[in-house]
């Protein structure tokens, strides 16, 4: 593959990596799938695209405030929807994930209403352009593979040496037992849709400046993070990145190779292959109870 | 193992969303059914979908031409309203949404949203003879026979464009063209027309790729073209994001080679902005405004005069004006709406209207076998991007003429 096809597959990469490991926190620390991560991202982007482009806002503190939002109505999904329907289900994850995928067409809605029906041009926050060879590295490309690196070195450490990071792993592993045991779970399992409501933000806002965010994009975003954690699994922290790398490698490969119509089928071949053999992932989680 | 069964539980809950939002939909209505003594136009539009983001261009020329229509003492002594519904460009939506304005008193049709939605809402047109017109729609395929006694286009086509871009690529001495077109149905469907038309005037098409319409990268599809080395590159998109990220790329890998473009692009002032600083200078896209045509320009300061964010110029808007006076025309004609018949007699003896949009000699006629109102390609004007990402002179090298 030409090298500029590398530079796609890292940008695309870090930015499913992203969304996933927001996946991953919740998959651990709640075990539902929060579908909605996409729909957040791009709530977050499109309020922060929206205050920039029409505001005149300054980037950082639209950003800011874009992220903050997004990590606010993750937290508002589990306090407000999730929570309620867990208890009253007995811990069943259907009727959660179907209340969640409601969300995820309700923002999407939502942000149309607020923002408009137009993509909102995003802001890069660096705004350089750099060659290398024949390939063209963007600054916000940097800016992408620093924070993703960044955010999945923070919360392997967070995980490994803090009392909530050790928590989560063990509400995730079995929620009854943990809860016997005197963990906090509902604030754990809060604290597990807030970070994921981080990441979605910080991804949405960062990806954003490629070609602009609208209020459609939030399902297409769901669905490549979904896609690398069900590629990469939960049993590293750094599996939804591994996930999220193969899977953008795929999708940029078999379009330059054989046109876009293979991408889809390859890519959910892939997917299928993943469910029907290997459905927790390259990467599988060793205890359990 | 409780995570296992939550992977497949998710499996199967996910093919479940993904098929939600296929279908997804949006069905809202405004203004309300105003009965009493007025002339209704009820009216097809998107403000959810992916024909929202022209749409809404089109819907305040509509208002704004019904205004001042009002205010001049309304049409055939009755003062002239308007109903909308909103199908988010679903077209299994569309049928009934127009049934749902007719049976609200709807005395004509505007269908002011995707192609694809005018084609589904045809066959209602037809049941109820009621006048449908579909304002800025390019697909032949909406006003082909049979059963297409009273609907109507403004045109010029997709055929026209092909036709046009034909000529231009081919007075610029272009031989080797490269096709990148979104996959939606709408573009898709033009595809084969734009590029017949372009091959049939001796070009050769040397690559033809798609693009999902949500697209998050495009460089394996840049890549791709770039190694079919063409000298010419046609890009085909509803505009939007996607349309941004192919412009950016070609803009990036292959900035020597000249670009078209279909008249999304030249329409969506939001797009502009999604492009990088100077990613659009030089494509030539298939525009409908020309600075010389005296009826823009009052139509201009009229819309400007309007405000608001929807008030900038573009071709959907002049075409939404325009076929609110083509209505008014034909209701002129016919003396009122109470006869179906005699309101789409009325409407095929329009002839030469002189459009709001297009070069100053452009007019529209419809008849009994004419349903595409455009009297030729002259309703286009091949215009360039300038480097600040606008639209700018038109196109020095060729013009489409009647």
């Amino acid at each position: 593959m030409p090298v500029q096809l590398w530079v796609s597959v890292v940008e695309l990469g870090c930015f499913a990596g992203l969304i996933a490991l927001g996946f991953f926190l919740v998959l651990r620390g709640a075990d539902v799938f929060m579908f909605a991560l996409g729909p957040l991202a791009m709530f977050g982007a499109m309020f922060g695209a929206f205050q920039v482009s029409r505001n005149g806002w300054p980037l950082p503190i639209a950003a800011l405030i874009g992220v903050a939002i997004a990590v606010a109505l993750s937290g508002l999904t589990e306090l407000l929807i999730v929570r309620p329907i867990h208890r009253r289900t007995g811990g069943q994850e259907n009727p959660s994930i179907v209340a969640i995928v409601a969300i995820l067409f309700a923002l999407e809605q939502l942000a149309g209403t607020l923002f408009g029906r137009t993509p909102l041009p995003g802001t890069p926050f660096w705004s350089a352009q750099f060659r290398w060879g024949e390939a063209v590295i963007s600054g916000q490309s940097i800016v992408l593979v620093a924070v993703t690196v960044l955010a999945f070195a923070g919360v392997a450490l967070w995980l490994r040496r803090s009392a909530n990071g050790r928590m989560l792993r063990a509400v995730g592993d079995n929620e009854h037992a943990a809860r016997t045991l005197g963990v906090p779970v509902d604030r754990i399992r809060l604290i597990a849709f807030c970070l994921a409501g981080l990441l979605a933000g910080v991804a949405g806002s960062l990806f954003a400046a490629k070609a602009g965010v609208s209020f459609t994009s939030g399902l297409q975003w769901t669905l490549v993070g979904f896609l690398a954690v069900i590629v990469g699994g939960l049993g590293n922290v750094w599996a939804p990145l591994v996930g999220a790398v193969l899977v953008a490698t795929l999708q940029t490969w078999s379009v330059f190779e054989f046109g876009h119509a293979m991408r889809d089928y390859l890519t959910f071949a892939v997917a299928f292959l993943f469910f029907a053999f290997r459905p927790k992932g390259i990467f599988q989680t060793k205890v359990r109870i | 193992m409780k995570s296992l069964q939550t992977f497949r539980r998710a499996a199967v809950i996910t093919v479940a969303a993904l098929a939600l939002a296929a279908c997804g939909s949006d069905d809202e209505k405004s203004g309300s059914d105003p009965g009493g003594d007025t002339i209704v136009l009820g009216m097809v539009t998107d403000t959810s979908g992916g024909a929202a983001g022209y749409a809404s261009y089109t819907s305040v020329a509509i208002d704004l031409a019904i205004k001042e229509i009002n205010a001049a003492g309304g049409l055939a002594g009755k003062q002239v309203s308007l109903i909308t519904e909103s199908d988010g460009s679903d077209t299994t939506q569309t049928p009934t949404l127009t049934r749902r304005l007719i049976e609200n008193g709807a005395d004509v049709i505007l269908l002011n949203s995707g192609s694809a939605s005018a084609i589904a809402a045809k066959g209602v047109c037809v049941e109820e003879k009621i006048l449908c017109v579909a304002p800025t729609n390019l697909s032949a395929d909406i006003i082909k026979p049979p059963d297409n006694d009273n609907i109507y286009i403004l045109g010029p086509t997709s055929a026209g464009i092909g036709e046009s871009f034909a000529a231009g690529m081919k007075k610029a001495g272009y031989s080797k063209l490269a096709v990148i077109a979104d996959d939606v149905p709408t573009i898709q469907g033009y595809v084969p027309v734009l590029v017949g038309a372009i091959t049939g005037a001796g070009l050769t098409s040397v690559a033809e790729e798609k693009v999902p319409a949500d697209a998050a990268d495009v460089s394996a599809q840049i890549a791709r073209v770039k190694e079919a080395a063409p000298d010419v590159i046609l890009v085909m998109s509803l505009g939007g994001q996607t349309e941004a990220l192919v412009q950016n790329a070609l803009h990036q890998q292959l900035p020597d080679v000249q670009r078209f473009s279909l008249a999304s692009i030249g329409n969506q002032p939001t797009t502009w902005a999604l492009a990088d600083p100077g990613a659009l200078e030089g494509l030539v896209y298939a525009g409908s405004i020309d600075p010389g045509n005296p009826r823009t320009t009052e139509f201009a300061a009229k819309l400007a005069a309007v405000g608001g964010d929807k008030s900038a110029l573009t071709a959907y808007g002049t075409q939404g004006y325009d076929s609110v006076y083509l209505v008014a025309e034909a209701i002129k004609k016919a003396g009122g709406v109470a006869d179906k018949s005699k309101l789409n007699e009325t409407f095929q003896q329009i002839s030469g209207y002189q459009a709001h949009y297009g070069q100053s000699d452009f007019t529209m006629s419809f008849g009994p076998d004419k349903h595409v109102g455009s009297d030729g390609n002259c309703g286009l004007v091949l215009a360039q991007f300038g480097a600040d990402n606008k639209p700018g002179a038109p196109w020095s090298v060729y013009q489409p003429t009647c």
